[in-house]
């Protein structure tokens, strides 16, 4: 029983250590509003989020906005940040996702970046679209948001 | 007999025939009509879709319904110009995204005039349009939250576009611009929805006269340059996030006698340069103004702030305040020149800590959030930022009154006062 005891306890301390894992939380349309431009975020399909590390969650209606907001953070402060796929409407990690950009296509503050799982569904999208420009997640720093005129 | 003439009339009276036109094709008819001509169209309901591709007057000629078939705009009007739209009512079917007033593409020269659109998701759309003028709409959206519902007018890549007395409710934002030049909005009224005004990239926009109530904002005007706010009244924004007028990324931004009454914030300017908000009154708002990233050359003079619960709140960047009036104002004026003796300094530990964090303005007069203001007005720790030299005195301006009579009262309670000075004689009589 001691054994058992010590082992539980030893694992919820290795937990305790491990990495923290960042989950992204659900929309509050109510509530929720863009930390960089104050707009209420009504169309869930463009919103990001960054979960901050220390528990925090910001929230943003367009990814133009959530990269302003990464840029203004120290180094340590973001735990991670999410964006809604483009086809699928799920969050994914922005680190992880690949983005397209076409002046044409509408998103809350015409920005014009959508973003994708994989670099295959971004592929096809611009197939589908006829028009759009891959970026990766490192581009999105030197990319020119502003208007699309 | 008589009595059956009499109670026929009655019945005609309160429960009046609707006529059914639908023997009127009214697609037909258009597609007759000449180019240029007037389509006068007798009273009666009628089935829509319809689209207009010719120039043409539409004219309701008593009450003319067109009704939605909840999947396409009921009227859409596309590569056309010289086009008239009057007096009619739109009455959109079921809750989707095509259940729209009129839809305009690529349109010159088009007035829309005292139309009326109700249970529609969204009124009017316009894409590439030049020239229009809207004036005494009537929108009403559909019971749903905002996030569900369309814009009440939206209009993209378009220029000279005026609206005047059109009255919006019950929609996602009153008004959505977005890429407009030359944009003139006078004596609309927006209540009940997301935004009154949601203006994005617009150049040389005037927005005057209006009226918006009890939205979640009053005006938002996002990355717009040279723009004219005069003489608005923006009252009853009390959401968490709710404000009288956002402006957001802007320059060249005038704001003037306009009356911000009883909202969460009054006014917040974020990353705003080289503009004036002047000769406004601040009423009654939890916040009057607040300042972010604003400092740079924007001036915030003349105007009056009474009874709000904070004045003024700013971010570390503050902002230039001048001869404005404060109602928490404590000082002397011993020369008797109508301002202050002493510098007006606004109470900011607690402000800026509420730019932060807006949930914090549920603390506000928290017991402990009194004394640290205190703290702030004695020790003047904090006045670095937000300082006025030359306070006011006193208010200049008039209060707004409500001027507006409702005859249906008046009569009714004169009405009363007769019925009852006669029931006092007939008592005396007796």
């Amino acid at each position: 029983m001691k054994k058992f005891v010590a082992l539980v306890i030893t694992v919820l301390l290795l937990q305790g250590c491990g990495a923290k894992e960042f989950i992204p939380r659900e929309i509050v349309a109510e509530t929720d509003v863009c930390k960089v431009c104050n707009m209420s975020i009504v169309h869930e399909e463009y919103a990001g989020q960054v979960a901050l590390s220390n528990g925090d969650y910001e929230m943003f209606d367009d990814l133009g906005c959530l990269v302003q907001y990464v840029t203004t953070l120290n180094e340590g402060e973001k735990g991670a940040g999410f964006i809604k796929d483009a086809t699928t409407n799920e969050w994914i990690d922005v680190d992880q996702a690949t983005f397209v950009y076409h002046k044409d296509f509408w998103t809350p503050m015409s920005y014009g970046v959508l973003a994708f799982a994989t670099e295959e569904t971004a592929k096809k999208w611009i197939e589908t679209e006829g028009k759009g420009e891959m970026l990766t997640t490192e581009e999105l720093a030197t990319h020119e948001w502003g208007v699309n005129k | 007999m008589k009595r059956i003439m009499v109670l026929g009339f009655l019945f005609a009276i309160f429960f009046p025939f609707e006529a059914r036109a639908d023997e009127l094709d009214l697609q037909k008819l258009i597609n007759q009509s000449l180019s240029g001509e007037e389509l006068q169209i007798p009273a009666g309901v009628y089935s829509g879709p319809i689209t207009i591709q010719k120039e043409i007057s539409l004219v309701g000629n008593g009450d003319v319904i067109i009704e939605g078939d909840g999947e396409k705009p009921i009227i859409s009007v596309t590569e056309t110009e010289n086009v008239k739209i009057q007096s009619l009512t739109l009455h959109g079917q079921g809750n989707g995204d095509g259940n729209s007033g009129i839809h305009m593409k690529d349109v010159k020269n088009i007035a829309i005039e005292e139309v009326k659109m109700t249970n529609v998701t969204s009124g009017v759309k316009a894409e590439r349009a030049r020239k229009l003028y809207l004036s005494n709409l009537t929108i009403t959206g559909l019971s749903a939250h905002f996030s569900e519902k369309g814009n009440g007018l939206s209009i993209y890549d378009s220029d000279q576009i005026e609206i005047y007395n059109t009255t919006i409710h019950d929609v996602q934002d009153g008004f959505y611009m977005e890429r407009v030049e030359q944009l003139k909005l006078v004596g609309n009224h927006v209540s009940s929805s997301r935004y009154g005004i949601h203006i994005m990239y617009v150049d040389y926009a005037r927005a005057s006269d209006n009226e918006f109530q009890e939205n979640v904002t009053g005006m938002m005007i996002m990355m717009t340059n040279n723009t004219d706010i005069v003489h608005n009244f923006i009252y009853d924004h009390q959401e968490l996030n709710g404000s009288g007028m956002i402006l957001f990324e802007g320059k060249h931004i005038n704001i003037e006698n306009n009356e911000l009454v009883s909202n969460t914030v009054g006014l917040s300017l974020q990353s705003i340069s080289d503009s004036i908000v002047k000769n406004n009154q601040f009423r009654t708002n939890q916040t009057g103004v607040t300042l972010v990233k604003s400092a740079k050359e924007t001036k915030v003079t003349n105007n009056e702030f009474s009874g709000n619960i904070v004045n003024l709140r700013s971010d570390e960047n503050g902002g230039i305040i001048h001869r404005n009036y404060y109602d928490d104002y404590q000082g002397l004026d011993m020369e008797e020149d109508g301002i202050g003796d002493t510098p007006y300094s606004a109470v900011q530990s607690f402000g800026q800590w509420m730019v932060r964090k807006p949930v914090y303005q549920y603390f506000v007069e928290a017991p402990a959030v009194v004394l640290l203001n205190e703290l702030d007005s004695q020790t003047k720790q904090t006045g670095t930022v937000l300082i006025d030299e030359e306070p006011k005195m006193s208010m200049t301006t008039q209060k707004r009154e409500d001027k507006q009579i409702n005859f249906a009262q008046l009569i009714g309670a004169l009405l009363l006062v007769l019925g009852l000075i006669g029931l006092w004689r007939k008592e005396a009589l007796i």
